[in-house]
């Protein structure tokens, strides 16, 4: 709308330069009409009568009178005065007035119509006669003089003298100054101006013609009588001067025109507008800025620009803040589009200017989302160091508006941007947005892979989250990464990044889940070792035992020269035997023992595991065999015993009892100053008395009773055999087998005791064989009451001081003294106390 | 009011009290309600149970008011604590396992997984919990007697064994004033391996923390009886009868101080007749009655042989299952457990 009302306002202009620049021929102001007969007929008329005598000749005076007379009629009534004049001049015998006034009627004429080239000379003549003149014939003098005068000027004009010519004019306006033909003199001497003008180029002289003019009637307007003459006038000189502005400014806008020129229309306009209302300034001022602009003087018109554009209340003030924009644009060495592929360096004055403006701009199209607008701010947000207000502006106005280049190129931008600054919350919202709205974002007019940027954010994203000991929120963005992205190569580090995160979030079985599914879909990831590990150690503290197995089972067999292997076996095999599930255990304590890495602690503690295990839950036969290899390795005197204790009872138990006099005179050799094997070689010598016995008992009855006597020294033989054999028990040293060979001891003592009772001799024979058997039997009774009393004692003693085991206790204490014990905490049997109470733990429950 | 529990609960450990603080916090782990307000966890106490008796030695309450408690327990502490002392131990396990996967390393968690496996007789899972327990939560008397338990348990124990047992129990011990449960759990083990003395003052320091309960003065006593301290022995059964008048096991500790102490078999023979006889009397197992019996019968062969009877008289008519076969096998029979249980307290 404002265009076209610009573009019929310049076509209105140009037409009136054209009318002006091409004046129909010039006429005079005033001219030999009618009115003008008077001053001819005072000037020519001859009024003397002439009267003719009768019959005679005119005198020839009177005859040249007469002539005149007639010539002058036909010169005044403008008949073929050229003839008039040439008879005239060669009329004879005329009175010297008459020759006068032929004189003046052909320089007149001259004057009037003849060559230019004479017009001036013969004025000079027609000046050179006014003292001759009379009063008659002066006036029309003076009016020739003045019509040549301007037909002079007018011939100057045409011949290109303006100056000359407008002299002419403003003599002539002058001299008629106040009365009617003024004005025309005038509006003249505007047109020669105007011409003048039109040829040079230079508005000077015109303008300030025009300007006095102005002036000129702009006060006659007011004056009384002159009000509709000047007011015509003013308004012609208005608009004249209209037209040159209008004829400058196109010069000065025009590709053609120079800095001068320019600067010269610019003087122009700030001459008009101070004869401006406000109102009506606002276009000259436009125009200025535009000439400015043209100048180039960018800073003088950005600040007309933004005057207008903050301060006019019209419809055109978009306009001006985007004429501002754009000097200040060269100003700022700012594109005029967004510079999505880089700007040069600029001012930064200039640039928060302009940034200013385009602010401006843009609350000023607030109604509607203006892509372009938001893109210049964000960049030059940018180029000022300020990307956050950039992101910010472009970031809500993404969320108004998707469509268009810039958009798509401040989503790439800022994608981009928050990528290389690892802000990864925001590149997550970012692609979501982009993806959600289908914004095709590009950077460096490179397509980005949006899906490839939220799996990045939120993996990175979820291991910046982690790393902050942000669990939910690393759970959340990770959990999202592991799901949707399947095949992404980071998946493995996402699974484990993501249980530790559960962990942190206190979601713990979810997190030795997602420990699962990595160790089992990624066997092979470099996070699948600390997985094991972890998942290992983190499902013990879950009590999740099933679990905890898996994990530290894969570890110590994936892992097996990991450093942490031997202590992860120790921990999986105390879980393994926790489980009861012993062979498992064994066999992780039997890898230990092999494992290269296992320090000489680790591989010793496993060994006196498997024998324990073996022992107590095994086969005798493994747990010899372990035994054995045991005896090999470097031992403490503890782990001798043990050993040679299980290669003992396997032993005893497999009836070589060759090889176990061997083990005994063995551990006879190293038992003495070490308690631990003085234990063991009482137990050794506990299973060979017991064998004794059981030998005695069965010789006992094996015995035929042929001979009393003998068979009872061979029955008390045999037992004192086993007494000894019981007796070398306690001689170990201080060994726990010593009460219960006591025990064994007295009691069998005791069975002894009856046995001999029971036999007799036949008291028919000889008395001396009858009293010596007596004797014998009286004597091996006493000794052996004295040996059950004195080895109950012993096993009483020895029970009291606590070196037995319970079952030996319990058996010689009830056989003793009838003390039984009711209420056993230990053994397979024993009713044990447990104590517990909340407030143990209230420290803990607290925290 | 069901606090009024608390005030007339027959056994307050000294380890029963509690800060106010804890108290506070605690109350609204149960609801509000008047037939719910029960004490709050601090307020639960010690409790000492010992595996094989479904009633706890040591509780401030009856079964009834810990299944009210764990009912209203709004907490899975709460809860979890109240399962275990109602000696539903399979279910307290399983809660504490839950608790565990929560939280893990709990202690609280832990504390009761280890405690229910040992009810339940899994020692060597209770084993492998308690050292996680003493790993994480260093210092825990708990942890320490468990393990003792563990290693008193375990099938083919040497003498050695019982030894690193009794080291747990006393570190257990040292670990809380207040711990009870191990200093019985010691001295029974010192009884067991014939360290009377030992016993004896495991027994007195654990009669004095548990403000003379039953069970440490039945230990102490036995102790005091087997190192001949007859009298300090029949003043403990006493106060055992004191509180618990119709006790089968006091009496018949003390007929043995009878016996063995002042030589007087006919305060042993009445004793042991009382136990035989006396329908009212509380906690005669079979075994029990069975020992007393033989005993009875070996008392009377020998006042009848002090009378002139023969030997072989008396052990052919009174006393058939008093042979040391007899009694190795009614030994044997007997460690397996007491099969009849006092009522809890």
């Amino acid at each position: 709308m404002c265009l076209r009302r610009l573009s019929v306002t310049v076509l209105v202009a140009l037409f009136a330069l054209e009318a002006v620049a091409a004046p129909a021929a010039p006429v005079l102001v005033s001219s030999f009409d009618r009115s003008n007969s008077e001053l001819l007929e005072n000037a020519f008329k001859d009024e003397t009568i002439v009267t003719k005598p009768a019959k005679r000749p005119l005198a020839p005076v009177q005859q040249a009178r007469l002539s005149y007379q007639a010539a002058s009629k036909q010169f005044i009534a403008g008949q073929n005065r050229a003839n008039v004049i040439a008879r005239m001049k060669k009329q004879q015998n005329l009175p010297v007035v008459l020759q006068r006034k032929v004189k003046l009627m052909s320089l007149i004429y001259s004057i009037e119509t003849g060559p230019d080239a004479e017009r001036s000379k013969n004025i000079a003549s027609l000046r050179g006669m006014l003292p001759s003149l009379n009063s008659s014939e002066r006036p029309l003098a003076t009016y020739v003089m003045q019509r040549g005068g301007e037909r002079v000027a007018i011939q100057q004009w045409q011949s290109g003298k303006h100056s000359v010519a407008a002299t002419e004019y403003a003599r002539l306006a002058k001299q008629f100054d106040g009365k009617p033909q003024a004005t025309s003199f005038d509006r003249r001497l505007v047109d020669i101006r105007q011409s003048e003008y039109m040829k040079s180029n230079d508005p000077k002289v015109y303008e300030q013609l025009l300007l006095r003019m102005q002036q000129k009637y702009g006060a006659a307007v007011a004056e009384e009588g002159k009000a509709e003459s000047s007011d015509a006038m003013t308004k012609f000189v208005n608009s004249r001067y209209q037209s040159l502005v209008n004829r400058e400014v196109q010069i000065a806008k025009s590709n053609k025109a120079d800095a001068t020129q320019r600067q010269r229309t610019i003087g122009m306009l700030q001459r008009q507008m101070d004869k401006l209302q406000d109102e009506q300034r606002a276009n000259v001022l436009e125009t200025q800025a535009d000439i400015y602009a043209l100048v180039p003087n960018h800073r003088k018109a950005s600040e007309i620009y933004l005057d207008l554009g903050l301060n006019s209340k019209s419809a055109k003030t978009p306009v001006y803040l985007q004429k501002a924009i754009n000097s200040q644009s060269v100003l700022a060495s700012w594109s005029s589009t967004a510079p999505w592929d880089g700007y040069k360096p600029g001012s930064r004055n200039d640039r928060l200017s302009l940034l200013e403006t385009y602010k401006k701009l843009n609350e000023h199209k607030a109604q509607q989302t203006n892509w372009q607008l938001v893109a210049q701010i964000g960049w030059l947000e940018i180029a000022l160091g300020q990307p956050q207000s950039a992101f910010e502006i472009w970031q809500a106005t993404l969320n108004k508006s998707t469509r268009g280049n810039d958009a798509a190129q401040a989503a790439g931008y800022m994608l981009t941007a928050y990528q290389r600054a690892k802000r990864w919350d925001d590149l997550e919202s970012l692609s979501r947005l982009c993806m959600s709205k289908n914004i095709a974002a590009r950077f460096q007019r490179q397509p980005l892979a949006l899906n490839s940027l939220l799996a990045l954010s939120l993996f990175e994203g979820g291991k910046q989250a982690h790393g902050a000991q942000e669990y939910a929120k690393a759970s959340a963005k990770l959990k999202e990464f592991t799901t949707n992205y399947r095949q992404d190569g980071r998946r493995a580090e996402g699974l484990y990044i993501l249980a530790s995160a559960y962990r942190g979030d206190a979601k713990h079985v979810e997190s030795t889940d997602t420990l699962m599914a990595l160790v089992n879909e990624y066997p092979s990831s470099p996070f699948t070792r600390n997985a094991l590990y972890n998942g290992g150690e983190w499902s013990i503290a879950m009590a999740n035992e099933e679990q905890a197995i898996y994990f530290y089972q894969a570890f110590v067999t994936r892992f097996s020269t990991d450093k942490q292997a031997p202590q992860v076996r120790n921990t999986l095999a105390e879980l393994y035997m926790g489980r009861a599930l012993y062979a498992q255990a064994a066999t992780v304590y039997r890898e230990q023992m092999q494992a290269r890495n296992a320090s000489k602690e680790d591989i010793s503690l496993a060994a006196s595991a498997i024998l324990d295990i073996e022992t107590r839950h095994g086969s005798d036969e493994r747990a010899n065999a372990n035994a054995e290899r045991m005896l090999k390795m470097p031992l403490n005197d503890g782990e001798k015993a043990e050993a040679y204790a299980v290669r003992a009872r396997y032993l005893e138990k497999t009836k070589n009892y060759k090889g176990l006099d061997v083990l005994e005179a063995q551990v006879e050799k190293i038992a003495s100053g070490a308690e631990e094997l003085q234990d063991v070689l009482g137990e050794i010598r506990f299973m060979q008395a017991q064998r004794h016995a059981k030998t005695a008992n069965a010789e006992f009855f094996n015995l035929a009773l042929r001979d009393p006597m003998k068979t009872l020294n061979e029955k008390n033989d045999i037992f004192l055999r086993a007494q000894r054999s019981y007796e070398q028990v306690c001689d170990a040293g201080k060994t726990s087998y010593c009460a219960p060979a006591m025990h064994f001891l007295a009691r069998m003592a005791e069975g002894m005791l009856g046995n001999i009772e029971d036999l007799s001799i036949a008291e028919t024979l000889d008395g001396p064989i009858v009293n010596r058997f007596n004797a014998r039997k009286r004597e091996i009774v006493t000794n052996l009451v004295r040996t059950a009393e004195k080895a109950d004692d012993r096993a009483l003693m020895a029970a009291n001081s606590g070196r037995t085991s319970p079952d030996w206790t319990t058996q010689i204490l009830w056989n003793n003294t009838s003390d039984f014990t009711f209420d056993r905490i230990a053994g397979e049997t024993g009713n044990s106390y447990i104590q517990w109470a909340p407030t143990t733990v209230r420290q803990a429950v607290e925290e | 009011m069901k606090t009024t529990v608390l005030i007339t609960a027959a056994l307050a450990l000294s380890s029963c009290t509690t800060t106010k603080d804890f108290l506070a916090s605690a109350k609204n782990a149960f609801k509000s309600d008047e037939k719910a307000a029960i004490a709050p966890v601090s307020e639960m106490g010690d409790i000492v149970q010992q595996t094989g008796r479904a009633a706890p030695v040591v509780s401030l309450h009856d079964r009834a008011t810990w299944i009210e408690m764990r009912d209203a327990a709004k907490d899975d502490r709460s809860k979890m604590y109240a399962t275990l002392a109602t000696g539903e131990a399979r279910v307290a396990e399983i809660e504490a396992r839950q608790v565990l996967k929560k939280h893990p390393n709990d202690a609280a968690g832990l504390q009761v997984l280890a405690v229910s496996l040992v009810l339940q007789r899994k020692y060597e899972l209770a084993d492998f919990y308690a050292l996680q327990l003493e790993r994480h939560h260093a210092g825990s008397a708990v942890a320490a007697n468990v393990r003792g338990i563990a290693a008193a348990m375990q099938p083919q124990n040497r003498v050695k064994d019982f030894e690193v047992a009794a080291r747990f129990f006393e570190q257990a011990m040292n670990a809380s004033s207040g711990e009870v449960a191990a200093g019985l759990n010691l001295g029974h083990l010192q009884l067991e391996l014939g360290n009377t003395q030992a016993a004896a003052d495991v027994f007195e320091t654990t009669r004095v923390r548990c403000k003379d309960c039953k069970e440490a003065l039945m230990g102490s006593g036995i102790a005091m009886a087997r190192s001949g301290n007859h009298r300090g022995a029949e003043g403990r059964f006493n106060q055992i009868l004191a509180k618990h008048p119709k006790n089968a096991e006091a009496i018949y500790r003390l007929a043995l101080v009878a016996k063995y102490g002042y030589n007087d078999k006919k305060t042993a023979i009445k004793n042991l007749r009382t136990i035989l006889t006396d329908t009212n009397v509380s906690g005669a197992d079979r075994v029990l009655k069975q020992r007393a019996s033989t005993m009875l019968r070996a008392l009377e062969s020998e006042v009848d042989r002090s009378s002139g009877s023969s030997k072989s008289q008396i052990a052919a008519e009174t006393a058939p299952s008093s042979t040391p076969a007899t009694d190795k096998s009614d030994a044997e029979a007997m460690m397996t457990g007491m099969e009849e249980e006092e009522p809890a307290q």
